[in-house]
């Protein structure tokens, strides 16, 4: 009777295991709350006829949240696109590969979405390193690919003809983090912003951000005095921190994902270093965890983001907001919009009467262009207007595919919400300097 | 270099590596007993850092406070785990079971908390939160400070434990020859399932203090569990003492080491340092061997 007894508990506990794990890993939405979950209808078994989009992100591991985010940001659209009655009929359904933060496994699941659920085109990933293997994979196979977050400039440079980014690169988020800094120095006489230091983890995108954080410094005569890099996933910052105070940079330029951004603040706090200004990149530090950890501790940190509340698209963030309990930032606006242009590229393809295949989609997402609004009507929430992926080379670093019209905004953390500074024109505060922290 | 910022590197280090070797203690009391390589320990930490949470969104329960709770309900958790679970796997013929068992354990953990808690990540507020404490122009973060102490307290309550006390006789008793153990008398099955559970409570200690500076989310067993790893391998496989120094050592080496070469070269040193104190312990015994 024992050894029964425990032979169930055994069964029991292995069926917990795989159930967890294929809901987090397989083709069900993240693992969250019943009611967040169910969005898109993707638990319907796939239609002979459903337009299929394959998903890769962090859905497990530490950047689990993040990859969250990305992916209520998608359901949301495609499920727009499916209650106004799809694609001349056809409904569209999100397959979901879990990446687990992992080039490895971002590769193999996004070899099984092109080869055993037969993905018309593939989205993701959040992490550039993990993106870059994914879109070997997708040129490999002839799928084309479009992400979303992932900034590394080396994605698109690598001429692959298969894979598009909506997101602005590395080389241009910190363009814009630096133009800011200028445009402050020359405007307000309080603001020193004579040099600048980086700290940001070792991965691909960190060194990216330390190589045009030093070329836009240069670029504009500021000192670069540095840089600091961690290991993501870090358990303990203060030596990192304690560096950078010797550094006494005028500005710290960050970039961390989410876990590092939150240690990094509380770091700074623990050990009594109070920059005047800290300039991030989106990242981490637009999460939802992120304010809900820190608190009043950021209060002061400025953040180069791809979106704000309430500047464009209130309706739209309003019904995220309603949908999910969270605010839309960044990464979910960007996953919107990006599912967007897939949803138009698509409504294209089949209104030209043209057959829905993988080269049909990349020939459509390589003359796409999107202006002021989408097909629904609904505006580009994004802070530019235009949307369209085109070639370029700059400093010697090609671009292809790419959405060059992208631009960022800047923020600052004022009294635990992001209001907009830069550029002037649609301001809605000051920069608050130097940062208080409290 | 600044000699102000290497002490206040030098304290650093030793605030963060008292939750390493505290860590590292758990895991090797498992280890010094049953002989098992307990491949969940990061897992566990986990799980006692969610409990933390829960007490104090339910309960309004300050980590700090929570402690013995905490230890209390990871022992009870231990336990359960090894009666349950662990004892019934042991084979003599080698370990591969528990091996198995206990990285599939860690892995059944962490999903478990993504159904449970989703990815969020979670913190707790606790009254030392945030707060900093001066000294001789140092900064000492007074949770970190505060972990420290209660980790040195109860570090010094096993010793006591283990020496004087009855269970801590016939645990060392079982650890040095299970057969022997058992031939006098004592249930070796019962004390495998206290030791587990105090490994268990050990971690819920350090992931009660972690809480109050650190956040929690499913897969955050990883960071702490790599660490105890090394930690117990430099201090020496079931030795507790050695796992205590071996914490701190690691703690020291990565705020020091990486103020003096760098923070980007912080993990190589730290690997550097490991495989040279893992070559010299090795020639040592083979010295000590030979006489």
């Amino acid at each position: 009777m024992k050894k029964r007894v425990f032979a169930i508990f055994l069964t029991a506990c292995i069926l917990g295991t795989m159930l967890s794990g294929c809901s987090s890993g397989g083709k069900n939405p993240a693992p969250e709350a019943p009611a967040e979950t169910g969005s898109s209808g993707s638990e319907a078994p796939a239609d002979e006829d459903d337009i299929i989009i394959g998903a890769l992100y962090p859905m497990t591991g530490d950047l689990a949240d993040s990859g969250k985010t990305m992916q209520q940001g998608i359901d949301m659209a495609v499920e727009e696109a499916n209650e106004a009655g799809g694609i001349e009929g056809r409904q569209i359904k999100v397959i979901y590969g879990d990446t687990q933060g992992d080039s490895a496994t971002g590769m193999s699941e996004a070899e099984r979405l092109i080869t055993q659920e037969n993905v018309d085109v593939l989205i993701g990933c959040y992490q550039s390193g993990v993106t870059l293997t994914v879109a070997q994979i997708a040129e490999q196979y002839e799928v084309p690919m479009i992400t979303a977050n992932a900034t590394s400039d080396a994605i698109t440079g690598n001429g692959y003809q298969y894979f598009f980014r909506l997101a602005p690169t590395n080389m241009m988020f910190v363009r814009d983090m630096i133009q800011y800094i200028v445009d402050e120095s020359e405007s307000n006489p309080e603001f020193s912003g004579n040099s600048v230091a980086v700290i940001t983890d070792n991965s691909e995108v960190g060194q990216q951000t330390v190589q045009w954080a030093k070329y836009w410094a240069e670029q504009n005569s500021i000192q670069y005095l540095g840089e600091i890099l961690f290991t993501s996933g870090a358990a303990d910052l203060s030596s990192e921190v304690l560096q950078l105070k010797s550094m006494a940079p005028d500005v710290v330029i960050a970039d961390a994902y989410v876990s590092d951004a939150i240690l990094f603040t509380n770091t700074l706090s623990e050990q009594g270093y109070e920059p005047s200004l800290i300039v991030c990149k989106g990242n981490g530090f637009t999460e939802g965890a992120y304010l809900e950890s820190v608190g009043t501790r950021a209060d002061g940190i400025a953040v180069a983001t791809e979106f704000v509340v309430g500047s464009k698209g209130v309706e739209i963030s309003d019904k995220y907001y309603s949908k999910y309990g969270e605010e839309l930032n960044g990464h979910s606006a960007e996953a919107y919009t990006t599912a967007w242009v897939l949803i138009d590229a698509f409504k294209e393809i089949a209104g030209s009467q043209q057959e829905l295949s993988h080269s049909s989609i990349r020939d459509e997402l390589a003359k796409i262009v999107i202006d002021g609004s989408f097909s629904n009507g609904n505006e580009i929430i994004l802070p530019y207007d235009t949307i369209s992926f085109d070639e370029d080379e700059f400093d010697g670093a090609p671009y292809l595919n790419q959405n060059l019209n992208a631009t960022l905004t800047m923020t600052q953390i004022q009294d635990g919400s992001y209001v907009t500074i830069w550029p002037y024109e649609i301001a809605e505060s000051k920069l608050q300097y130097p940062a208080d922290y409290q | 270099m600044d000699v102000g910022i290497l002490v206040q590197a030098l304290v650093n280090g030793i605030m963060i590596g008292g939750i390493y070797a505290m860590v590292g203690m758990s895991l090797n009391m498992i280890f010094g007993v049953m002989k098992i390589t307990n491949f969940c320990q990061g897992e566990i930490v986990m799980v006692s850092m969610y409990i933390t949470y829960l007490l104090y969104t339910y309960l309004g329960l300050d980590p700090f406070l929570a402690i013995p709770l905490v230890a209390l309900i990871m022992f009870a958790f231990g336990a359960m785990l090894q009666s349950l679970l662990i004892n019934r796997s042991i084979k003599e013929d080698g370990d591969q079971n528990v091996l198995f068992l206990t990285c599939c354990l860690g892995i059944f953990l962490t999903n478990t908390a993504l159904l449970l808690f989703s990815s969020n990540y979670r913190t707790v507020e606790s009254i030392f939160s945030n707060q900093v404490m001066k000294v001789f122009g140092m900064n000492i973060s007074l949770p970190r400070f505060v972990s420290f102490l209660l980790l040195c307290l109860a570090t010094v309550l096993i010793f006591l434990m283990l020496k004087h006390t009855k269970l801590g006789k016939q645990i060392r008793a079982t650890s040095q020859n299970p057969t022997g153990a058992q031939v006098t008398g004592i249930k070796t099955k019962f004390i495998y399932t206290c030791t587990y559970g105090i490994g268990a409570a050990i971690a819920g200690i350090a992931g009660a203090c972690l809480m109050s500076f650190y956040y929690v989310y499913p897969s955050v067993g990883n960071v702490y569990g790599t660490r105890s790893f090394i930690v117990v391998t430099m201090g020496g496989l079931g030795n507790v003492w050695g796992a205590f120094s071996g914490g701190f050592v690691l703690g020291i080496l990565e705020t020091v080491g990486s103020t003096i070469v760098g923070a980007a070269f912080k993990d190589t040193l730290v690997f550097v340092v490991f495989i040279l104190i893992l070559v010299i312990k090795e020639n040592l015994n083979i010295k000590r061997k030979r006489g």
